[in-house]
């Protein structure tokens, strides 16, 4: 039965002394999955498992079903743009996205076509012609992305895919990705802006130091968190009075008053009686200005899990 | 007290192409600002700075940073301002210590001072550690610590820093926004921040400079605006909110749902924020996210810079001046 | 008890002018030449044939001093053109020894990881750069050819007295110049392959190339096409025919003078311009 997930089962991948990644088990359904972490936590060599560039010295890696030592199967089916900048600089951004499409059993007519219809996609059909050489850094990030695509595959695997790119572009490459999440593919990607990770992704995989310390979705993996208590801010006006209404409530555990008495933090155990307690404090009459979750978003994620810190 | 960076019509050729097409505008008029340059690739960014740091001559209009002209004062320019490249940029087999040492005598500290400020601020930009190792051993976000350090250790009046957190992980990334902060509120210095990262620049810049093919589409105080505007309202609920548009309708209010519970909402003048919890309340709604958003950086550059995509202009062709008739307008 | 809160201040005081400005880079690659021992050493070999020849002028002035040997004595030890020309075309050689020993350490490391930026968006123009990079080996090279040929020329002038220097004056003047075009022309070979060639060793090697190949093929050119003009093509036989005119000794047979004067320029403009090429702080795609 072909699978629709690809799945790390117990896998580990040492380089000699160095570590790559330490017994990493992994369910990943369709959809945009973010990967996250630290430089040299093992991002990369997670991708380069799933799309069988290296195997692991330990576990097994299935890919829709497929194994990655079957490499002309598998191959087919994922697309892979790494960070590195490996464009050959001597050809033309359409002799590179064409060639390599050669290599998969298209005709070059085919190629042709399919090369073109992939860089109308990450909208370099003006450069198309121009040798790799004089591309800006954004224009090589793109074309890379394209040989990723070009050839349809199910699972996309982008190494910081973003990196690079101007607003504008980052945009319309954000709506790629949600179009091939949307078909039921695969896209995987691993960013260090964790404001566009929160936005785009269905789930995130957070690893450091070569073990993978959540996975999931956002909202998924917060719930999980019990020792952590929610952090809120709220802005309004009568700060002591409210914080006091707050105090008698069971479920916080902590508050602190900004500096101008203007706003609050407030650490609460349980997120809705905390939403129907402000509820209640509102319609009495206080004046709350703004709520603002503090920790619901991938960057207090990362920083509870992971830490910062590091030299 | 002059404008940091001054820029009068500014024209810049490179080969045979204008890339710099008329810029005028007056930047860090204070001082201890940070000033963000955004702008798509191939707007003319990097022509600008390199402009700045007195690479360009420029084929009409002048650049002054601080009074002094950037071309032709080049020497004064560049002792006042440090530069943070946006490329790779170190010197291998150097210790971080020798690194420092050498780009500060180079830029004029005395050798004894030399010395102390490149310890000061290797601790200070986080190095500490690792500073009698040589640059080749360092990983990529210590080598943009370096970077920054090698910018700021002869104390300059202006940086000018190219796409700093490119490539950090979310904790250095961190570092280093605080340390652009403390740059600009502790010590006083200006800094001209030049990013894609839109978040970056909201979070740490007072002055913002869009740039498209090679022109200023827009220039703003984000400190004046973030000050005004609390009617635009961001509500993110938990429950049924299918009602909500309507219901907020009928008050008068202005709403865009995002899906997921999140809703962009405009107030009317004479409503107040204790009519949308009576809404909620009554829709028996629970509030997860309450914030008054001015229109966020991302939507300002889109406007900016979608502005001028009605009409895009091939920059024009220049056939190159003979050598003596090069000079600038008479400015001042 | 006092509590201390010291951490980065900004340095806000005077700044240096430009010319001490320029002399940082040489003393930073002159601090880290004399570290290595390779260095060390082979200047310490260069100095012994100085050494050697001051003897043979302290000998040569105090022939009371040698037992009776038959033969011209005199006339064997005598100092004059042909004396300084053996020294020269010794310290030559190792002048190209050190020159590629201590040449590809100092722009490649520029070069390889782009620091280039770094330097210019400093008060520090390219013409700066090549000069102070310059200064560094035509420092080194000096003390290794005219200051102990000057030294030497002193020595003999002290010992031979007043008439034998109003006599050879310019032996003087020559050792001076004529060492002060070699170093030019083997600084510029040594900083020219530092910069376009990454590798320490294999720019050192094309150093010590650069002269035994081009020798070579002056050879080669000569015989081949039996002219003599090829020797234009070896800059040390040209530096050969331009140090014996300047020390009036006669000019081995082969291009004039002023022909080798003109090549040796050509070539150092050459170089030049290879190395401002080489030297762009900034990539213009145009």
């Amino acid at each position: 039965m072909k699978g629709t997930e690809v799945i790390f089962e117990d896998v580990s991948k040492f380089y000699g002394e160095v570590l790559g990644v330490n017994k990493v088990t992994l369910h990943i359904p369709p959809g945009i999955t973010s990967l996250v972490g630290p430089n040299g936590s093992g991002k990369t060599t997670l991708m380069n498992l799933m799309t069988g560039l290296i195997h692991p010295g330990r576990g097994s890696i299935t890919v829709l079903g497929l194994s990655p030592r079957d490499p002309e199967q598998l191959m087919r089916v994922t697309g892979y743009a790494t960070q590195f900048d490996s464009a050959p600089r001597w050809a033309t951004g359409m002799e590179f996205v064409s060639t390599g499409l050669t290599l998969y059993g298209y005709s070059p007519t085919e190629a042709r076509d399919r090369a073109w219809q992939a860089l109308e996609q990450v909208g370099l059909t003006e450069a198309a012609g121009r040798k790799v050489a004089g591309y800006s850094k954004g224009m090589r990030q793109r074309v890379r992305l394209a040989q990723a695509i070009a050839h349809d595959p199910q699972v996309l695997v982008l190494d910081e895919p973003l990196n690079g790119l101007d607003p504008l572009v980052r945009a319309e490459t954000i709506s790629l990705f949600r179009r091939y999440a949307a078909e039921g593919r695969h896209v995987i990607l691993s960013s260090h802006v964790l404001q566009e990770v929160d936005l785009i992704s269905d789930q995130v995989i957070l690893i450091a130091n070569g073990m993978i310390v959540a996975e999931g979705e956002i909202r998924g993996v917060r719930d999980e968190m019990s020792e952590h208590p929610s952090q809120f801010i709220i802005r309004c006006r009568d700060a002591s009075r409210i914080a006091s209404l707050l105090f008698c409530e069971d479920h916080v555990t902590e508050i602190k008053m900004n500096d101008d008495r203007l706003g609050l933090l407030v650490l609460t155990r349980n997120r809705e009686e905390f939403s129907r307690a402000l509820t209640r404090i509102a319609l009495a009459g206080h004046v709350i200005d703004g709520v603002i979750p503090s920790d619901e978003s991938v960057d207090a994620l990362y920083e509870y899990l992971i830490g910062g810190g590091r030299a | 007290m002059p404008a940091a960076i001054e820029i009068d019509n500014l024209r810049v050729v490179l080969g045979r192409r204008e890339i710099l097409r008329g810029i005028s505008c007056r930047l860090g008029v204070s001082g201890g600002k940070a000033i963000g340059l955004l702008g798509p690739n191939g707007a003319g960014k990097s022509t600008l700075i390199q402009t700045l740091l007195g690479f360009h001559q420029p084929r009409s209009g002048s650049a002054r940073i601080f009074g002094f002209d950037c071309h032709r004062q080049a020497r004064a320019v560049r002792s006042r301002i440090g530069y943070m490249p946006e490329s790779d940029s170190f010197i291998a087999n150097l210790t971080a210590v020798s690194f420092l040492r050498l780009m500060g005598e180079l830029s004029g500290l005395p050798s004894g001072t030399a010395l102390e400020k490149a310890h000061e601020v290797l601790f200070h930009v986080g190095l500490g550690e690792a500073r009698y190792r040589t640059l080749g051993t360092y990983s990529l976000g210590m080598k943009q610590m370096a970077k920054l350090a090698q910018a700021i250790v002869h104390g300059p009046d202006l940086v000018i820093l190219d796409e700093p957190t490119n490539g950090l992980d979310p904790s250095a990334r961190l570092r280093m926004l605080k340390l652009v902060k403390e740059m600009k509120e502790d010590h006083g210095m200006s800094v001209v921040l030049c990013s894609h990262l839109l978040r970056d620049v909201e979070e740490v810049c007072d002055e913002v400079v869009i740039m498209k093919d090679g022109l200023i589409v827009h220039q703003s105080n984000l400190e004046e605006e973030r000050r005004s505007n609390r009617r635009f309202v961001e509500l993110e609920v938990s429950g049924d909110d299918s009602a909500l548009g309507k219901h907020l309708a009928a008050m008068g209010a202005e709403t865009v749902s995002e899906g997921g519970g999140r809703w962009r909402i405009v107030l009317p003048p004479e409503l107040e924020m204790a009519a949308l919890w009576q809404a909620t309340a009554q829709l028996n709604l629970g509030v997860r996210k309450l914030t008054h958003r001015r229109d966020s950086l991302e939507e300002i550059f889109l406007k900016a810079v979608g502005h001028l995509q009605a009409a895009p202009v091939e920059p024009p062709r220049i056939e190159p001046l003979p050598a003596e008739e090069v000079s600038p307008h008479g400015h001042l | 008890m006092a509590i201390y809160k010291r951490g980065y201040e900004r340095y806000r005081g005077p700044l240096n002018g430009h010319w001490s400005r320029l002399l940082v880079l040489p003393r930073f690659a002159w601090q880290r030449l004399f570290q290595q021992r390779l260095v060390l050493v082979l200047m310490i070999a260069s100095l012994i044939w100085p050494l050697l020849c001051g003897l043979f002028i302290y000998l040569s002035n105090r022939l009371d001093l040698l037992p009776r040997i038959p033969g011209d004595i005199e006339n064997m030890l005598k100092i004059n053109g042909k004396f300084f020309l053996i020294f020269m075309n010794t310290q030559a050689v190792f002048s190209v020894l050190l020159a590629a020993l201590a040449g590809p350490g100092l722009i490649a490391p520029d070069l390889s990881n782009n620091a280039l930026p770094l330097y210019f968006s400093r008060p520090l123009t390219r013409l700066d750069y090549v000069v102070a990079r310059m200064t560094t080996l035509v420092g080194l090279l000096s003390l290794v050819t005219w200051l102990p040929g000057l030294l030497l020329f002193w020595m003999q002038s002290g010992m031979a007295g007043w008439d034998w220097f109003t006599k050879y004056w310019y032996l003087g003047v020559a050792v001076f110049c004529g060492f002060a075009v070699w170093i030019l022309v083997v600084s510029l070979v040594a900083l020219a392959c530092s910069a376009y060639v990454k590798w320490r060793i294999v720019a050192g090697g094309l150093v010590l190339g650069f002269f035994f190949i081009l020798t070579g093929v002056a050879q080669m050119v000569n015989a081949v096409l039996r002219v003599d003009w090829g020797s234009l093509l070896n800059p040390t036989r040209s530096m050969y025919i331009l140090w014996s005119a300047m020390l009036g000794e006669e000019p081995p047979p082969g291009p004039g003078v002023w022909a080798c004067v003109a090549m040796l320029t050509a070539m150092a403009v050459i170089l030049g311009l290879i190395l401002e090429r080489k030297l762009r702080a900034v990539e213009v795609i145009s």
